[in-house]
């Protein structure tokens, strides 16, 4: 009794007597297990409908107890046809300085993925359509053709780009300032290479912003895997009539012992305008300690510098994040989030507490 | 025993990473950066709104601001007020994002609001902005979502007058305001371009005999003129007010632009061209306090004066025929700013101006030269010799 008690003891403990920071990132498991993004997710990138193996994953391993019995779910409807989804329901209160506080119930995102394998092994059609909270969105499209071997991969479609660690928390200052997150897909396409130690992915994309337009934009990711660490780089460079944007980043992962480290770091050099270039830098430390197996506790800080030309305008985000699946297909978390910016946006210096709850299959 | 050990590894872990974590790093204190207003304390032009708004909440790295800027969107200083306005937003593409005049159908307040029917609302992951804020951005677009960091080559107007153009006043003005569509340059608002004249009783303004009207003052605001006449004797007379935007002294607005003055009778004035004068008149009759000339004529001079052997006509320089009173026309002719035969240095009615009058003082029997008047008539009432003297103090006007 007294040892299952430890880990809420803990997390509560830690939430008084920290401003700590939460992040919320999927990618600590594949470091964890010694296992690449694509074993879990269709996407090779990460992220998405889950892989037999995924689901399998999620029920026997994340889970802390399967209930009902029965085989388990692989989202697999035929052999041809395989379906997923996400739906991920929230309170959130902000306390931002100047204001009166704001609470809300959400329904942050819902999603739903269809793949239809049109030839087995080799060609297959992906679909990631977001309906809540707004109105229906497509957010990845694709077709995709492996190779034989299925190392090499090519995709064509709409899709998330292949840039640093593909977290799930897309207000973490690396996915927000890169602005390559769930609120932007590019079309393109796409081509990479998966296999053991390695992975790489690369894309050229229609640059997003002119869609219609003749500028192009190339990402890549590469990264190297051990059992217990491993090493990435990214590259994105958007050609813009306005103006180009070149982004460089460095991740890593590393298990030591019970907690998952994960790093990333983005120098980020914008022309904002003909003449002006603002360089701009982020990061991200995160660590997950699993405790007992079935909790997650994550640590995270994120460091954001919006212009290296301007002195005393960075901002840092401390938090805090206990996750738990009690039982298949379900997820809470609890998380407080301190922000600490400029004086003058108030925004930026701003709390959040949330709990969610996150539904998936 | 080692369940036990490996829990306080776990708890020394735990404050190692939290040792990590608060030796990192604050945020900025911002000393690098503008002051931003806060939200209320800042008027609805675009330059503010970019200063304190857009530019910390939405042209920051990774959202709109440079190459992949969501939708395009770049709300940067220099890109942000051509993106905006007059340009359809690529997730409604029927709706603008800023429509000029229309803020409840301007997309961008939909996105701020969280009104929009497609995305999520702004700012992105972060507080939405405060409905101050947000207010001033409404009404900055009411007001036609005007670039005001640009200098305008619209020229400036005036907007209107008062008095009105063409009125006729019964009270003297106590002072000339003139408004103006746009910020003055009130350097250039003084008593080289901003001008009263009086026509000299003829109501034309082009035979020589204007008389221009000092001032006490003129005072400006930011978009208006005030031509002050307090204490200024105004007579019944047709007015000229001129505002000059042709010549060496013209007024001008704040990215000098000369005035578009031209006025076709309603405002606001100008012909679409920088330059032109704005010229409108009005007229001023004061109320009579007391008789008419007509009265006069008709209680006075006609039944005392213009009697058979005395002020009977024709004109000419001898008395008392040649000082003919038969009529208002010939009293006014013979009275009004004549100098007496008998002491020509005082007019025989000196308009404004009773005592020194000759016919009061004749009437009166205080006149140097001479008899009283009515000669051997007997005494006019005082009554009416105060008639007479309220005609030449209302003026004299015939």
């Amino acid at each position: 009794m007294k040892n299952n008690k430890l880990p809420l003891v803990i997390a509560a403990a830690l939430i008084l007597i920290a401003s700590g920071k939460p992040a919320e990132a999927e990618p600590y498991l594949a470091v964890q297990e010694g296992m690449q993004c694509s074993n879990c997710h269709s996407n090779p990138a990460g992220g998405g409908k889950r892989t037999v193996y995924g689901n399998v994953f999620a029920q026997s391993e994340l889970a802390a107890r399967r209930i009902g019995g029965g085989k388990l779910w692989t989202g697999e409807l035929t052999n041809w046809l395989s379906i997923g989804g996400n739906l991920r329901a929230s309170f959130v209160d902000v306390d931002t300085p100047n204001r009166s506080g704001a609470s809300d119930f959400d329904f942050n995102r819902g999603t739903f993925y269809v793949e239809a394998t049109l030839v087995p092994g080799r060609l297959s059609l992906h679909v990631d359509e977001q309906f809540s909270p707004d109105d229906f969105e497509n957010r990845e499209t694709y077709l995709r053709l492996n190779s034989k071997d299925t190392k090499w991969f090519v995709t064509a479609g709409e899709f998330y780009l292949p840039y640093g660690l593909r977290i799930q928390d897309d207000t973490a200052f690396v996915r927000q300032a890169t602005g390559i997150n769930f609120a932007n897909t590019d079309r393109g396409v796409q081509g990479g290479y998966n296999s053991g130690a390695w992975s790489v992915i690369a894309s050229i994309t229609d640059s997003g912003a002119g869609r219609g337009g003749s500028d192009n934009q190339v990402s890549l990711v590469s990264s190297y895997m051990q059992a217990t660490w491993r090493a990435g780089v990214s590259v994105n460079v958007n050609d813009d009539d306005a103006g180009d944007r070149v982004m460089f980043g460095f991740f890593a992962g590393l298990k030591t012992g019970p907690v998952a480290w994960l790093a990333e770091i983005d120098s980020i050099s914008n022309d904002i305008s003909p003449g002006v270039t603002a360089d701009a830098f982020a990061g991200l430390l995160e660590a997950n300690w699993t405790i007992r197996g079935k909790n997650n506790l994550k640590f995270s800080y994120d460091y954001l510098d919006p212009n290296n030309d301007i002195s005393e305008d960075h901002q840092v985000r401390y938090s805090v994040v206990w996750e738990h699946s009690p039982i298949q297909f379900f997820q809470a978390r609890l998380g407080f989030r301190l922000y600490d910016g400029i004086p003058q946006v108030d925004a930026q210096n701003r709390k959040v507490f949330f709990a969610e709850l996150h539904g998936f299959f | 025993m080692k369940s036990s050990q490996c829990n306080n590894n776990r708890i020394a872990l735990v404050f190692q990473l939290l040792a990590l974590f608060t030796a990192s790093c604050t945020g900025g204190d911002g000393s690098g950066l503008p002051p931003t207003l806060p939200p209320g304390t800042f008027g609805p032009n675009f330059s503010e709104i970019q200063s304190n708004i857009l530019a910390p909440n939405c042209a920051t790295t990774g959202c709109h601001l440079g190459a992949g800027a969501p939708q395009g969107l770049r709300l940067d200083d220099a890109n942000s007020y051509g993106m905006l306005v007059g340009v359809a937003s690529s997730e409604s593409s029927s709706t603008l994002r800023v429509a000029p005049g229309d803020p409840g159908n301007s997309y961008l307040i939909r996105k701020l609001e969280g009104s929009a029917s497609v995305g999520a609302q702004m700012p992105l992951n972060a507080p939405a902005l405060d409905q101050a804020s947000i207010d001033v951005i409404r009404q900055w677009i009411t007001d036609g979502a005007i670039d005001d960091r640009i200098p305008s080559s619209d020229p400036i107007k005036v907007t209107s007058l008062s008095p009105i153009p063409d009125s006729a006043l019964t009270a003297a003005p106590v002072n000339i305001v003139a408004m103006f569509d746009r910020e003055l340059d009130v350097s250039t608002v003084n008593q080289m371009t901003f001008v009263i004249e009086a026509s000299g009783g003829d109501a034309s303004f082009d035979d020589g005999n204007e008389t221009q009207i000092p001032t006490t003052g003129i005072t400006t605001t930011a978009t208006s003129a005030t031509f002050d006449l307090a204490g200024v004797a105004l007579a019944d007379d047709t007015y000229r007010v001129s505002l000059f935007g042709s010549g060496a002294s013209v007024v001008m607005d704040l990215d000098a632009n000369p005035l578009d003055g031209e006025f076709s009778g309603t405002f606001p004035s100008g012909d679409g061209l920088a330059g032109g004068d704005f010229e409108v008149t009005f007229s001023l009759a004061l109320p009579v306090n007391g008789a008419t000339l007509d009265a006069l004529q008709a209680s006075v001079f006609a039944p005392n004066c213009a009697v058979s052997g005395c002020h009977t006509g024709p004109t000419g320089n001898t008395l008392p025929a040649g000082m003919d009173l038969s009529n208002a026309d010939a009293s006014f002719a013979n009275l009004v700013g004549i100098s007496s035969l008998q002491q020509p240095a005082r007019s025989r009615v000196a308009a404004g101006d009773p005592d020194d009058s000759y016919l009061v003082q004749k009437v009166e029997g205080t006149a140097a030269s001479g008899s009283r008047m009515p000669l051997g008539g007997g005494v006019l009432d005082q009554a009416l010799i105060d008639d007479i003297r309220d005609w030449i103090a209302d003026g004299a006007n015939r």
